[in-house]
């Protein structure tokens, strides 16, 4: 330590007793170190005087809002796990739903099946049958035309399917994968009646259901589209 | 029979209303316990006996009474937060000072770092704001000189000196004290007060117009 060091801690009074006697008697001796001493010990006060500071209006109720918000900041949050369980009950149900909409019960079916002329069949050969494959009309448009299943779902923007006993109507856009399958009909009808030359349907014999026919008219100038449901007699006449 | 009551007794958790049989009631090694077993008001009754302590503490750092509260908002929350790493062993203030010594750092220094550009867009404008002169009318007494010349000087030493400054000389700690807030020994404390010390004399004297050996 040197004299300098001495000179402070003799000032802040941390020099032990005997150093600082010997310390004083040099001050009296020198007038410099004596100066020095002194501005050391006024700095001492002066460092004292520091304690002096405005008043804290640091409240409870601050802190206690503090300690709160980091306390919400601190919150674990979700593990990984608690956030799959939601979604794995999700996709259960999901499932659940999935499976039972393929299990849909058959609407009934109506026994009408009316048969073009061989004139007016596609060339592709398959089966023209009015009846879907779940007892409805494929009506195509503001046309008016009954057209075979296979073209409206490829031809049409939309097709709907009705029965006569108002059961919910469903509007889909048929796929080839629901194209109803052309040698069910055959069975379920009876054999067709001779056709002649001009197109025209032959009703089957005996008592047949009703159909609904809904024909979607648009109108060109608004786009506004209208659904007319009309009720056909027994027996249907197609085509000329 | 009475053997094994005892045995059983101290075999159950200490909680924290046996720790208060066991303790002084409104010791801060009492209100710490009761604090960590959820009683909150007791940790307000810490806040309230010794947030003026480590307020004095964090205005020396930091000579604005906004950030001092700042401070002392902060040492409390963190404080509140690892109130289970608080050691029995040492002084509760002692605990808290450490905190504020380690925070107060941090934000002093951030702190200087925006008073510097805060002061090179003004042009050295808002100096007599911050720092203080003799130019301030308000400092025409010589005291006020003094005052004002002293915490110029403590706020340009480095932070390390005017923590121990703060601690020995304002504050007026002992050295374990200073040793356990400080993170050193003793001897280390000793000599580390007295190098800032030392910087202070240096800085101040040009500041009152005197000379320094």
């Amino acid at each position: 330590m040197n004299r300098r060091d001495e000179l402070i801690q003799h000032a802040f009074g941390e020099l032990p007793e005997d150093r600082s006697r010997r310390l004083e008697a040099s001050e009296a001796r020198d007038p410099r170190l004596a100066r020095e001493a002194d501005a050391l010990r006024q700095l001492r006060a002066d460092l004292r005087g520091l304690r002096d500071i405005p008043e804290c209006q640091l409240s409870a109720e601050r802190m206690r809002d503090a300690v709160l918000r980091s306390e919400m900041k601190a919150r674990p949050r979700l593990s990984p796990v608690w956030l799959g369980a939601p979604v794995a009950a999700g996709l259960a149900v999901l499932g659940m739903f999935l499976l039972r909409a393929d299990d849909v019960p058959q609407l009934p079916v109506a026994t009408s099946t009316v048969e073009l002329g061989a004139s007016s069949r596609p060339e592709s050969g398959a089966d023209f049958v009015l009846a879907g494959a779940k007892s409805a009309f494929d009506v195509v448009g503001k046309t008016n035309t009954i057209v075979p299943t296979s073209t409206a779902a490829t031809d049409s923007p939309a097709t709907v399917a009705v029965n006569i006993h108002r059961r919910p109507v469903r509007i889909s856009r048929r796929t080839e994968a629901r194209k109803p399958r052309p040698e069910r009909f055959v069975r379920e009808s009876s054999p067709p009646a001779p056709v002649g030359p001009v197109a025209s349907a032959t009703p089957e014999p005996g008592p047949v259901d009703p159909v609904g026919i809904v024909i979607i008219e648009t109108t060109d100038s608004s786009g506004e589209i209208r659904a007319n449901e009309v009720e056909t007699a027994s027996h249907v006449v197609i085509g000329g | 029979m009475m053997r094994n009551t005892a045995r059983l007794n101290l075999r159950m958790p200490l909680r924290a209303s046996t720790l208060d049989t066991l303790l002084d009631h409104d010791s801060d090694e009492a209100l710490v316990a009761r604090a960590r077993a959820g009683e909150f008001a007791a940790f307000e009754q810490l806040f309230e006996r010794h947030r003026l302590l480590v307020y004095r503490y964090a205005y020396q750092m930091a000579p604005r009474r906004d950030d001092a509260e700042d401070i002392v908002q902060e040492v409390f929350v963190r404080a509140y937060q690892n109130l289970h790493r608080y050691r029995d062993e040492a002084k509760f203030t002692t605990w808290l000072l450490r905190i504020a010594t380690n925070h107060g750092t941090d934000r002093v220094r951030m702190n200087q770092r925006r008073q510097s550009l805060e002061q090179q867009e003004a042009g050295g404008a808002l100096t007599w704001m911050t720092v203080g002169s003799e130019d301030d009318p308000v400092a025409n007494l010589e005291a006020d000189r003094r005052v004002h010349a002293l915490r110029r000087a403590l706020a340009a030493l480095p932070i390390h000196h005017r923590n121990a400054i703060i601690l020995r000389d304002i504050e007026e700690r002992d050295y374990p004290d200073i040793a356990e807030i400080l993170g050193c020994t003793v001897g280390g404390a000793k000599l580390r007060v007295l190098r800032a010390r030392r910087a202070l004399r240096d800085r101040v004297a040009p500041l009152l117009g005197e000379d320094s050996e």
